[in-house]
């Protein structure tokens, strides 16, 4: 116990230094939280454009054997979590090609403002008789 | 309890060790999710793209009379067309065909999709296989896709 500290002690001064540690430490936690909540943002923006792509796809195929776009766009919408609304666009791309557009507002941590998450698919268009009007 | 030295810096070190370690994280976090999103997109590529390679492209081809269209029949395509029309819509997808083993009743594609990474310039080619058989003209006379 022959060290400095006890030494200061004996003389009546304080550790300059004791705590500032836990006060640093404390002081970087807020920030590794908010890291933390911004990654889990990040994973749910890159679930919602898997998400969005799904969708895209299924109004593409849709529209490519011969689906009119209001049943391109709800199969879209079937393709997505319930509850979730998206802007579905099915656009001729050429006389043999059907684009559909699918797009997906995502809300994000901390009040940031929401991000539109966009997908794409491109079908070839199927010819033929047009699908049975049975479940419309 | 004895100490060399003052407290001071020692978290310092240890946020810093730490924040580090966040960031890296964070960064895989966003390769990982932009890969997850091009794995997506590339598969959605080769779906149509095997579709596509079953499919006559009335693009370059003049069709035959409509009361045959719907028939399981493409005749009039040689392989090399199919493939064509598959790179093309691949390439609508944003992915390249690799690979094409079409048949008039069965396509096996294989497309890849180029990813940038967040370490600047890192780029990561992803894969998607996929196959389309023409099924049986039964009702309603669609193409069946088998993954």
């Amino acid at each position: 116990m022959a060290s400095t500290p006890s030494m200061r002690r004996a003389t009546g001064q304080p550790e300059p230094d004791s705590g500032s540690a836990t006060v640093e430490l404390a002081a970087a936690i807020p920030l590794l939280v908010a890291v933390t909540l911004a990654m889990v943002g990040v994973l749910g923006l890159a679930r919602d454009q898997v998400l969005a792509q799904g969708a895209a796809r299924e109004a593409a195929r849709e529209a490519a054997i011969g689906g009119d776009p209001a049943r391109a766009s709800s199969a879209a919408r079937a393709a997505l979590p319930p509850g979730r609304a998206a802007e579905v666009a099915i656009v001729a791309d050429g006389p043999a090609r059907v684009r559909a557009s699918v797009e997906l507002p995502v809300g994000l941590p901390f009040g940031v403002h929401p991000v539109v998450v966009k997908a794409t698919a491109v079908a070839a268009r199927e010819l033929g008789p047009p699908p049975v009007p049975a479940d419309r | 309890m004895a100490r060399p030295a003052g407290e001071r810096g020692g978290a310092t070190l240890v946020g810093m060790a730490l924040a580090g370690f966040v960031l890296m994280v964070g960064v895989v976090a966003v390769d990982v999710g932009a890969l997850a999103g091009a794995r997506a997109a590339a598969q959605t590529a080769a779906d149509m793209a095997a579709l596509a390679a079953l499919t006559p492209n009335a693009e370059h081809s003049p069709r035959r009379e409509p009361e045959r269209e719907g028939r399981s029949e493409i005749g009039g395509q040689s392989t090399d067309a199919r493939a064509a029309w598959a790179a093309e819509i691949a390439a609508a997808n944003g992915a390249e065909l690799v690979r094409c083993d079409c048949s008039a009743v069965q396509a096996v594609v294989r497309v890849r999709r180029r990813v940038r990474l967040v370490p600047g310039g890192l780029t990561v080619l992803v894969t998607a296989r996929a196959r389309a058989v023409l099924g049986r003209p039964h009702h309603e006379p669609r193409f069946r896709s088998v993954r």
